[in-house]
C-alpha cells in the first residue's frame, strides 16, 4: 500500500468531513499606521565598541589601543568628550548624520544584576525589578491589543507543489512578527505571533476538528489552543515576490531584517515586528568579535532603512540590549558583565542625534567600573510605542513608569 | 485535560521519552520497586536492541580536497568518532584547516546528536537518558556554534552520562575539567590578574546556587557580585593542554585535551566567597569552592525545582520540590545521590497526576517514533526536518540550554515545523526519496499507536472508528478503513503534546 499525500488528504478530509470553510472574517487592513520594529542584542553589547569617549583618560587607560576607538569618526555629540564612532559602522554613521538615527549613552536597567538571564528577563518582561508586573512580555502587551490577523480563502491554480490540492489560506493582514527563532520571554502572553520560518503549510488544509481538540482542550492547554488557532493559517507572504533592493549582510540578523523590509513594504498591516540578534557576550578577543558584530548591525539597518525609508507609512526601529559592558578589559581582551549601554533609535522625525550625558568616563572603582545607567531603557522604548501607538495607554505596557525620553 | 492512565502508565509517560508496547506490558507486569530498580540500579537491564541501532548506524560524508587531504564521498559511513580518546579529539579539534576538513571535526557532533537520538529511541533504560539529556541542558554547551566544541563534545557527553545517576558533586567536578566547559565559558583562558568571569558568573548562577537576587526587595541571596569575582580568582589557571604557550615557559603546554592547573595563571592570596576563606592553595582552591557549591542549600533547591520542572510540570507542587530537595540534602555525599533522587521524584510524582508537561519538538518526535523505531532511518533530511523544530541538539545560543517551558515553543514556525515532522512520517513524501513508512510499518504503527493510546479516553472519543483487535504475536492490526485518518489524528492531538 502506497498512497500519495494529495490522496491522503482526500482521504483525511472525506472520513472526517474536513476542508469545510473556516468561519475566518476578510477584509484588507493594510494602511498607513506606522511600524514599531525592536532589536535585542542579546548577549550584553559593549557600547565602548560602536561609541566611545576616546581623549578620556579613564578610557585610554582601561582599555589598550586596538580595543580604542582612536581612530574612529568624530561624533558632536558632546563639549566634553572627544565621542567616536566605530569605523565598522560607516551605515549608522550615516544616518545618525542625516538625524535618521538617535544616540541615547547610559542606558540600562535599575536592578543590579549583572546575570544575562535576570537582565534580559526584565527587559522582555518591560519591568524595573523582576518582581513586577504579570508575567507578560512587553511586546505581547502591545499585541494583544491589535487586531488579529485575517485571512481569505482563495483557490490556486491546479498542480501547487503537492501539499494542497488547491485551497490556500493567504494572509492579508500580519500584525506582529518575530523574526528570529524561539520566542523570547517578551512575546509570552500574546498567541498570535507570526514567525518569518518558510514552512507553512501545516494540518494539511483545515482540519477543524483537529483543531476542536486544542480549542476545547480545558484551561490547562490554553496557551497552545491560542497558537494552534493561528496555526491552521497557511501563511505565505501575499501575492509578488517582493526582492530586498539593498544587499543585507548574510548571517540571521541580515535575513531577519530583509523579511521585515518585505513585510513593511508589501503593506499587510505590520505594526510591531522584532527580531533576536544573539553572539554579544564578547569576554574574550573581543577587538577581533566585536567589529564582526557590529558590522553586521551596521549594514543590515542601513539596508533596512534604505528600504523602509520611502515606505507609505511611517517607521521606527529601537535597538537595546541586557546590559553593558566594563571599561577594563580583562586579562584575555574581553569585557565582564557591567552595567549601562547604549540604545539606538531609528526614525524620520527625531528631535536630536544624541540622547544622555556624553561625559568624559568617571575614575574606576576597583580596577573595572562601568557606564552607569543614567536612562532607563523603559523610558526609551515607551517613547518609541507612543510614537508608533499614539492611542495606546502606556500604563498598559510600562505600567508605573514615569516619563519617556523626548525622542521625537 | 486529563490522562486517564493507571499509575504505571503514567510514569512511563513522564518518565520515558514516550511508551511503547512492550514497555507498558513490562512496567504492568512487575512492581514499581522492580522497575525502579532497573532504571536506576543496581538491576539495570541490558540494551542489546540498542546496541544492534547503535552497531549499525551511519552517516554520510562528503567533501572536496584540500592541500593536505583527498576528496571523500562515503555514503554509508560508519561511526567512528565517539570512542576516540581526550587526545584524539583535541588532535582533530585543533588542527590545521589545510590538514582536516571542516566536516571531519564537525562529524562527531553529527555521530553524537544521531547516537543521542537512537538512544532515545531504543534504550531501555529511559530515565536515565533523560538525564543525560537534562545535564546537557544544565551544563550547556552550544556545540553546535563552533568547530572544536563540536569535536571535543563526545569527551563532554562520556563525563556527563558516566555521572547522570550519580553523585552531583563528582559530577560538577568533572564538569569544570572538562575542555567544552572550560573553553565554551572562556576559564580555559582565564589568568590573574584581571581573571575572565564568564565560567564563575554562570557557575553560580547556572550550575549550582541559581539566580543572583540583589534587590533589596528580594530575599535569599545566595550570593553576591564581589562572590563572582571571587569565584573567577580562585578558578583562574583552570585549562586544559591544547599546545599553548605560557609566558615564562620554554615548552608548550601538551596538546593532551586533558584538564591542566597553570600556577602562573592562578590569582595568589587568600580569597573570601560566600562567607568563607578560602587560602592561597593553587588548585585546590577551586576544589574547596566546587564541593562547597555542590554541597550548598541553595544548590539543592535549584536543583530540585529544575528537576520538578523538567519531569513534572513548569509550577510543580511545593510538597514534591521539598521532597526532592530533602532527598538531595540527605545524599550529597553518595554515590548514587541523583538514582535516590530521582527514586524520590517518580514515587512522589505519582500523587501529582493533575501536573503536565509540554513536550519540546525533539520529545514530541520521539514519543511518535518510539512505537516503530524498529522502521526509523536517519538521514540528513530527517535531520534537518527535526532541525526545522527549533530544538536543532546543541544549537541553542546561550549557556542556559534550551528552555523548559511552553510559551517558549508556540511561536507559529515551531509548531509548524513540530507538525511537519508527523506529516513526513506519514506521507512517505518526496522529501525522503521513498517511502519512510513501509505498509508493514503502517500495520505495525496502527496496532502499537493505537492499543497504547485508545485507553485515554479523550483519544478514543475523537478517532471515531472502531479499533481493530491487537496481535501481540505480530504487534498488528488489520488494515481497516480511516486507519490513516486515525493516525493523523491521534498524532496531532494534544494529548501527544504533553506528558
Amino acid at each position: 500500500m502506497t498512497f500519495n499525500r494529495r490522496q491522503f488528504i482526500a482521504a483525511s478530509a472525506a472520513s472526517a468531513g474536513l476542508m469545510s470553510a473556516p468561519k475566518l472574517a476578510f477584509s484588507a487592513t493594510a494602511g498607513t499606521a506606522p511600524t514599531l520594529v525592536h532589536v535585542f542584542l542579546r548577549g550584553g553589547m559593549d557600547a565602548m565598541m560602536l561609541a566611545a569617549p576616546v581623549d578620556s583618560a579613564v578610557y585610554r587607560s582601561a582599555r589598550p589601543g586596538f580595543l580604542r576607538l582612536d581612530d574612529g569618526a568624530r561624533l558632536d555629540a558632546s563639549s566634553t568628550a572627544d565621542f567616536r564612532m566605530s569605523n565598522f559602522a560607516p551605515e549608522l554613521l550615516a544616518l545618525s548624520q542625516a538625524k535618521q538615527m538617535s544616540l541615547i549613552w547610559g542606558v540600562g536597567h535599575g536592578n543590579r544584576t549583572r546575570s544575562h538571564f535576570q537582565s534580559q528577563e526584565i527587559m522582555d518582561l518591560g519591568a524595573g525589578t523582576l518582581k513586577e508586573g504579570d508575567n507578560t512580555g512587553w511586546l505581547a502587551r502591545i499585541g494583544t491589543t491589535l487586531p488579529k490577523p485575517e485571512l481569505r480563502l482563495e483557490t490556486l491554480p491546479t498542480g501547487g507543489d503537492g501539499y494542497f490540492n488547491n485551497v490556500a489560506e493567504r494572509e492579508t493582514s500580519i500584525p506582529t512578527v518575530h523574526a528570529s527563532g524561539l520566542l523570547p520571554r517578551s512575546w509570552y502572553g500574546d498567541g498570535s505571533v507570526s514567525g518569518l520560518g518558510d514552512s507553512p503549510r501545516i494540518l494539511m488544509g483545515h482540519d477543524q476538528a483537529v483543531l476542536s481538540d486544542y480549542v476545547y482542550g480545558g484551561p490547562e492547554i490554553k496557551a497552545l489552543g491560542l497558537a494552534m488557532q493561528r496555526m491552521v493559517i497557511a501563511k505565505v507572504l501575499p501575492d509578488k515576490d517582493i526582492a530586498p533592493a539593498r544587499a543585507y549582510p548574510g548571517g540571521e540578523f541580515g535575513i531577519a531584517m530583509a523579511r521585515i523590509a518585505e513585510h513593511i513594504k508589501a503593506d499587510v498591516g505590520l505594526r510591531l515586528a522584532s527580531v533576536d540578534f544573539t553572539n554579544w557576550d564578547s569576554h574574550d578577543n573581543q577587538a577581533s568579535l566585536a567589529p564582526l558584530e557590529i558590522a553586521q548591525l551596521s549594514k543590515a539597518l542601513g539596508a533596512f532603512w534604505q528600504e523602509v525609508a520611502g515606505a507609505s507609512h511611517p517607521v521606527v526601529v529601537v535597538v537595546s540590549t541586557e546590559f553593558g559592558r566594563r571599561v577594563a578589559v580583562n586579562q584575555t581582551f574581553g569585557t565582564d558583565h557591567g552595567r549601562g549601554s547604549l540604545a539606538l533609535v531609528l526614525s524620520q522625525n527625531l528631535k536630536q542625534r544624541f540622547f544622555g550625558n556624553f561625559a568624559p568616563l568617571a575614575p574606576l572603582e576597583n580596577g573595572n567600573g562601568d557606564l552607569p545607567v543614567e536612562i532607563d531603557y523603559r523610558e526609551v522604548l515607551s517613547a518609541c510605542v507612543a510614537k508608533t501607538f499614539p492611542s495606546l495607554a502606556m500604563a498598559r505596557v510600562f505600567p508605573g513608569l514615569e516619563r519617556s525620553l523626548a525622542l521625537f | 485535560m486529563q490522562f486517564l492512565l493507571s499509575p504505571s502508565e503514567r510514569i512511563l509517560r513522564r518518565f520515558s521519552y514516550g511508551p511503547n508496547y512492550l514497555e507498558i506490558q513490562r512496567i504492568k507486569q512487575i512492581s514499581l520497586a522492580q522497575w525502579l530498580d532497573e532504571q536506576l540500579g543496581p538491576n539495570i537491564r541490558r540494551d542489546d536492541e540498542l546496541e544492534v541501532a547503535l552497531a549499525s548506524a551511519s552517516y554520510p560524508i562528503s567533501y572536496a580536497a584540500g592541500k593536505n587531504f583527498p576528496a571523500v564521498n562515503e555514503p554509508n559511513r560508519k561511526f567512528n568518532t565517539l570512542g576516540k580518546s581526550a587526545a584524539q579529539l583535541n588532535a582533530l579539534a585543533h588542527a590545521s584547516f589545510d590538514d582536516v576538513p571542516v566536516v571531519e571535526r564537525s562529524r562527531a557532533l553529527v555521530e553524537l546528536s544521531i547516537t543521542l537520538t537512537l538512544r532515545r529511541l531504543w534504550s531501555t533504560r529511559q530515565v536515565e537518558e533523560m538525564l543525560v539529556e537534562f545535564w546537557l541542558d544544565h551544563f550547556y554547551v552550544a556545540a553546535a556554534s563552533d568547530f572544536k566544541l563540536e569535536a571535543l563534545m563526545p569527551l563532554f557527553e562520556r563525563v556527563v552520562r558516566t555521572h547522570a545517576l550519580g553523585n552531583f558533586s563528582a559530577l560538577l567536578k568533572e564538569v569544570a575539567r572538562q575542555p567544552c566547559m572550560l573553553m565554551y565559558l572562556d576559564n580555559a583562558i582565564s589568568y590573574a590578574p584581571a581573571p575572565n568571569e564568564n565560567y564563575a558568573r554562570e557557575l553560580l548562577e547556572l550550575h549550582t546556587l541559581g539566580a543572583q537576587l540583589v534587590d533589596s526587595s528580594e530575599i535569599g541571596a545566595a550570593y553576591t557580585e564581589d562572590d563572582v569575582k571571587a569565584a573567577a580568582q580562585i578558578l583562574s589557571g583552570w585549562s586544559y593542554g591544547y599546545g599553548q604557550t605560557v609566558v615564562g615557559r620554554v615548552d608548550k603546554l601538551a596538546s593532551t585535551g586533558e584538564f591542566v592547573f597553570v600556577p602562573e595563571w592562578h590569582m595568589l592570596g587568600e580569597k573570601q566567597i560566600l562567607g568563607a576563606r578560602i587560602t592561597d592553595s593553587g588548585v585546590a582552591e577551586g576544589e574547596t569552592l566546587l564541593a562547597m557549591l555542590a554541597r550548598h542549600p541553595a544548590t539543592a533547591k535549584n536543583l530540585a525545582v529544575k528537576l520538578c520542572q523538567r519531569f513534572i510540570s513548569e509550577n510543580p507542587p511545593t510538597a514534591l520540590v521539598q521532597a526532592v530537595a530533602d532527598t538531595w540534602a540527605a545524599n550529597v555525599e553518595a554515590p548514587d545521590q541523583i538514582a535516590n533522587v530521582m527514586r524520590t521524584l517518580i514515587t512522589e510524582s505519582v500523587k501529582h497526576e493533575s501536573q503536565i508537561k509540554f513536550r519540546r519538538p525533539q520529545e514530541y518526535a520521539l514519543a511518535v517514533m518510539r512505537p516503530v523505531r524498529g522502521y526509523v532511518r536517519i538521514t540528513p533530511d530527517f535531520t534537518y526536518t527535526l532541525a526545522k523544530t527549533g530544538q536543532r541538539l546543541f544549537s541553542w545560543p546561550a549557556p542556559d540550554g534550551f528552555p523548559d517551558i511552553e510559551a517558549a515553543w508556540l511561536s507559529r514556525d515551531q509548531l509548524n515545523s513540530r507538525f511537519n515532522i508527523v506529516i513526513y512520517m506519514l506521507l512517505a513524501n518526496q522529501r525522503f526519496g521513498e517511502s519512510y513508512f513501509n505498509p508493514q510499518a503502517w500495520a505495525d504503527l496502527a496496532g502499537q499507536f493505537l492499543t497504547i493510546y485508545a485507553t485515554e479516553s479523550g483519544m478514543q472519543s475523537r478517532f471515531n472508528v472502531n479499533l481493530p483487535e491487537y496481535d501481540a504475536a505480530t504487534r498488528q492490526v488489520k488494515y481497516f478503513s480511516g486507519m490513516q485518518d486515525a493516525l493523523y489524528r491521534a498524532f496531532l492531538h494534544p494529548h501527544m503534546q504533553y506528558r
